[in-house]
């Protein structure tokens, strides 16, 4: 690593599974047959992103002040369910029959929301909706840090499907692309490293669990083996031959994917990739930083329209390697 | 004091909005009050309290249309590109903030339908950097009313984090069926129409807009090729609330606080605010209380403009809308009434609401405030195209 590169601790992941909530699955529920209870689980969403978040809170974090911990959640869908919901409501049972709370849920906000009453946060936050908003997320986490407006980011993702689409033949992402797990989320702590404050977490290195870099958009366009490798090496100060997987999360509308042509000429790396277009960015970087050891790897979150965001992460022992 | 951040200059302004299509519309309507509520056509409202918004004029052949939306944010962001003077380039970041949620689900015997459910939060943010030709990052804010307002001071962190050169930040909403059914729901549109910081306030018009601001480093532009508007020069927010559904002032307080303290500023900086003023009897209450921790004794000596008394509530668009409001404020040097606004609640006699059009040739600082559901608040402190002495 040189001595320029800047990255960031990981403290902890966790995630939790919405759709079991009550111990049902609810999308394999009509919701016009179970209208009261896709009421009950677009209630019970929030809170259960706030316990999973909340667990990690209080084994990690102490006297922390709330004003500089920043909130920043992704999500691929937002709250749509809770629009088609209430469409609904209104073609079954009109006006009348809409309960005016249920508006109160009908922007991710709502999440971000509950999170920050449950934690006491009063940072800088946002909610970010569409495709990639999990690493647009993290990279609205670690660029506060970077600016020094926050001692600590909350970073993470969830998803909340779309229940018309579950009731109209099956979920799916894409054409012929189911989408894995619906009703999830992670969360993590993230801050500098090395600490720009002391005393800002707890002075134990057993929760970092890995290290991730400031995520960068390449456009397209400029999607080359060589701009990575110059982003990799140059900018991360990671040598590109350490680097073990690239995970790329293609968009669902993409037919041809410059990204993975790019990628599958960088020299050693395994390629994988993901055609959910949800949450598994964060869901790659839950499931591998807390299996890998001693390895690297990158995520490329890929956008309609012409885009990509890639991040770096590695577990802890990678970078005392 | 020292700023924390830096300034961001404004070199490109569109909108499209229930006051017409132009920045000059916009001020005209600002100065007359001249837009007005109508009928909504473009879905059924049987069974809600009330009926009207604010609608763009000239467009309800258009209203309901799946892509209306954005093909008004592709409105407003040509007219921004035009006026900065910029051609699609690289590096320029596209961030919109909509709380769009909307479709028609269709029912067929037994089952539900997707039907349309376009949304801003999909392809459309694609779709508008396709047409627009940015291949910058894209991505969408939805933290509610306060949407626009986290836009902007996101697209500015970005640019002093060096991560784009430009951005193109820019609102768009629709007045749709399931805000307009759930704001109904929730009893907070207004039958008499919104009339912020009023005795009689009765909640809120929903309203619809595109609005767009071109935001490019100071230093960048000092070289005369862009022409400045105005700077962002500070940004704050909280997200600090123990409802769903109130507004905050402790949340509103500490958002402003940040802001002056990313500028570099005191309140005794700032001549004029424009505030959030929704027209609801808790949102302007707690608003008030905010702005008194604030300003303190001097809050007689602050000028307070409400904007949605003529404009109506622009949702996710609000916050960019009313930063458009304040930045015009700034050029033109004068405040505009808060229209509908007289008389103002009793219970505030010492609170300065512009009921009559001022000069203001010494204004320096105007402060734009936005709150959104959930207890999200943000402050832009925006100061004058010149950087005072």
């Amino acid at each position: 690593m040189t001595a320029s590169a800047v990255l960031y601790r990981v403290r902890a992941a966790s995630a939790c599974d919405i759709p079991r909530l009550g111990g049902q699955r609810l999308w394999e529920q009509s919701p016009l047959s179970a209208l009261p209870m896709y009421r009950q689980a677009v209630r019970q969403m929030p809170e259960a992103v706030a316990v999973c978040a909340l667990g990690l809170w209080g084994a990690s974090v102490r006297g922390l002040d709330g004003g500089r911990v920043s909130l920043s959640l992704g999500s691929r869908y937002g709250m749509r369910c809770v629009g088609q919901l209430m469409s609904l409501i209104l073609r079954t049972g009109g006006r009348a029959e809409l309960d005016p709370l249920l508006f109160a849920y009908f922007s991710p906000q709502v999440v971000t929301a509950v999170v920050s009453q449950r934690l006491s946060l009063d940072g800088e936050t946002c909610t970010l909706v569409g495709e990639a908003a999990d690493l647009h997320a993290l990279q609205a986490g670690t660029r506060l840090l970077f600016l020094n407006r926050s001692d600590l980011a909350i970073v993470g993702a969830w998803d909340f499907p779309d229940l018309i689409r579950a009731d109209s033949g099956g979920y799916e992402a894409g054409p012929g692309v189911p989408m894995p797990d619906p009703g999830a989320a992670h969360i993590f702590l993230v801050d500098r490293f090395p600490a720009s404050r002391a005393g800002a977490l707890r002075d134990t290195k057993d929760d970092v669990i890995g290290y991730t870099s400031k995520p960068r958009w390449i456009a397209h366009r400029d999607m080359t083996a060589e701009a990575v490798e110059s982003l990799v090496s140059g900018e991360w100060g990671i040598p590109m031959k350490t680097i073990s997987a690239i995970y790329v999360q293609r968009s669902a509308a993409a037919e041809d994917s410059p990204v993975i042509r790019a990628c599958e000429s960088l020299n050693g790396a395994v390629v994988r990739v993901s055609s959910s277009p949800g949450l598994s960015s964060l869901q790659v970087m839950k499931d591998k930083i807390e299996t890998a050891s001693g390895s690297r790897w990158l995520i490329i979150g890929e956008q309609e329209g012409g885009g990509c965001i890639i991040a770096f992460n590695a577990g802890r022992e990678a970078l005392n390697a | 004091m020292t700023p924390t951040g830096s300034p961001v200059a404004v070199t490109g302004i569109g909108v499209v909005s229930p006051a017409g299509t132009g920045a000059e519309d916009l001020w005209c309507a600002l100065r007359t009050g001249g837009t007005r509520s109508e009928p909504v056509r473009h879905f059924d409202t049987a069974g809600a309290r009330v009926q009207r918004a604010n609608i763009i004029p000239g467009e309800q052949s258009r209203q309901g249309a799946a892509d209306r939306t954005l093909e008004l944010l592709l409105r407003s962001c040509r007219q921004a590109m035009s006026d900065s003077g910029t051609s699609p380039d690289t590096g320029v970041g596209l961030i919109v903030a909509s709380t769009e949620n909307s479709g028609r689900v269709r029912r067929t015997a037994d089952r539900s339908d997707p039907g349309e459910w376009p949304g801003l939060s999909t392809s459309m943010v694609g779709g508008a950097a396709f047409a627009l030709g940015l291949d910058g990052p894209r991505f969408l804010v939805s933290s509610a009313s306060a949407s626009g307002g986290l836009a902007v001071g996101l697209a500015r962190e970005m640019i002093n984090a060096g991560e784009i050169r430009a951005a193109l930040v820019v609102g768009a909403e629709s007045v749709v069926e399931t805000a307009f059914m759930g704001l109904d729901a929730l009893r907070i549109l207004s039958r008499d129409g919104c009339r912020p910081f009023a005795k009689g306030r009765t909640g809120i018009t929903a309203s619809e807009a595109a609005c767009a601001l071109f935001l490019e480093p100071v230093d960048r532009v000092m070289d005369g090729r862009a022409k400045i508007h105005a700077r962002i020069v500070g940004y704050g927010c909280s997200n600090h609330s123990s409802s769903l559904t109130a507004s905050d002032t402790a949340g509103i307080t500490r958002s402003i606080s940040r802001a002056l303290d990313d500028a570099g500023l005191t309140p005794d900086n700032i001549d004029f605010v424009n505030a959030h003023g929704t027209g609801t009897r808790q949102g302007d209450d707690a608003e008030v209380a905010a702005l008194r921790d604030v300003f303190g004794d001097r809050l007689g000596q602050v000028a307070i403009v409400g904007s949605k008394g003529v404009l109506g509530h622009c949702q996710g668009a609000a916050g960019i809308i009313e930063a458009l409001a304040t930045i015009l404020s700034l050029v033109h040097r004068r405040l505009p009434v808060s229209h509908r606004s007289d008389p103002v609640d009793t219970r505030w006699p010492d609170l300065d609401v512009v009921l009559a059009e001022r000069e203001a040739p010494d204004i320096e600082f105007g402060l734009s405030v936005s709150c959104g559901l959930g207890g999200v608040h943000t402050a832009l402190v925006i100061g004058r195209a010149e950087a005072p002495s």
